[in-house]
């Protein structure tokens, strides 16, 4: 429900990155967004079509990257897909495990630009 | 056409001024307390007991956060602690920003402890560091024992969970051993007290809790 102002944030980042790299435009902006991060694809879509107006990237395509949950597991000492239903568990080993290694993401990625 | 690689958090503005709060509460050797929970677990009612049990030993104050109304700090007021509503709108979270524009001038500065009740709302606040030093979530027995499993982030952030209206747990058939598991299972180092705010039950181990964290905040900060 906060993705007006995320995308309001991402286009503040856009426009300094663009505004030091001398672009002309943005063409495409990829973003990487975890599933934890609270962030609802659609809704991020819909205000990015609400907020580029009037800016260097008014023309820009978004592309999501999805990233799934992964933890990392002290038993296995490794990363690890969670068990399925939201509890930070392994799912290989069935250890707790509550430290997150993907899934948080909200990353400003890559532009495509013309200068 | 070229590509810029940049690799940036969205949210790192947010994450600089969390820093820079948190430097200010070291100085004023500050306890801040982020309450997170959905609407109606019981955060105001949880903040006006407590608020009003350390008002006559330590200087403690509240920032509110709402979509709309003064209601909750209208309540919260009563309790003769200083309180400071932040009217968020349209945002379903407080952020760094808010919170240091609604510390602007606030003369009840410095304080012992300030509690943040964030907006009610699972999902969003969990994301945004306040410069808190304790994060607290609160799920009701009314709520359903899966609450964390929906909502991982803000119980694996959080370093206390409360489990609130304990005394109307039977009523509501609360399973009280699947709350457990579904909060240790996305966060096991988590501290979990039951609470019940009308009948007091559970509330001394709360406030306990507080008052060790401010004695260990002042401790780790006292000149050598």
């Amino acid at each position: 429900m906060h993705e007006l102002s995320v995308a309001m944030s991402l286009l503040d980042e856009i426009g300094e990155v663009a505004a030091r790299e001398r672009a002309a435009s943005v063409v495409t902006v990829r973003l990487r967004v975890g599933r934890l991060s609270g962030i609802a694809r659609d809704a991020l879509a819909f205000a990015w079509d609400l907020a580029r107006v009037d800016t260097v990237a008014s023309n820009a395509e978004l592309h999501i990257e999805d990233i799934e949950v992964a933890v990392f597991c002290s038993r296995c000492e490794q990363e690890r897909a969670p068990v399925e239903g939201g509890a930070l568990i392994c799912s290989v080993c069935g250890a707790s495990a509550p430290s997150i290694v993907h899934g948080r993401e909200l990353e400003l990625v890559a532009l495509e630009v013309v200068s | 056409m070229r590509v810029i690689e940049i690799q940036q958090n969205v949210l790192r503005k947010n994450d600089a001024l969390a820093r820079t709060l948190r430097e200010r509460f070291a100085a004023s050797q500050t306890l801040v307390v982020n309450l997170l929970s959905s609407p109606g677990s019981g955060k105001t009612t949880l903040l006006e007991a407590t608020l009003g049990h350390f008002a006559r030993r330590y200087r403690v104050g509240a920032l509110v956060g709402d979509q709309a109304t003064r209601n909750d700090a209208e309540r919260l007021e009563r309790s003769g602690a200083p309180v400071r509503q932040i009217t968020t709108a349209a945002e379903c979270r407080l952020d760094a920003d808010m919170i240091g524009k609604a510390l602007a001038g606030w003369e009840a500065l410095p304080l012992d402890i300030l509690f943040i009740e964030n907006v009610g709302n699972l999902i969003c606040p969990a994301e945004y560091d306040l410069g808190e030093d304790l994060r607290v979530a609160l799920t009701a027995v009314t709520e359903g024992e899966d609450k964390p499993l929906k909502y991982p982030l803000a119980f694996n952030t959080s370093q206390v969970a409360l489990i609130t209206k304990t005394d109307i747990a039977e009523a509501v058939g609360f399973d009280r051993e699947a709350s457990h598991r579904a909060i240790r299972g996305v966060q096991p180092a988590v501290r979990i007290i039951e609470v019940a705010c009308r009948t007091g039950a559970g509330m001394d181990e709360w406030y306990g809790v507080l008052e060790e964290r401010l004695a260990a905040k002042r401790a780790a900060l006292a000149p050598v």
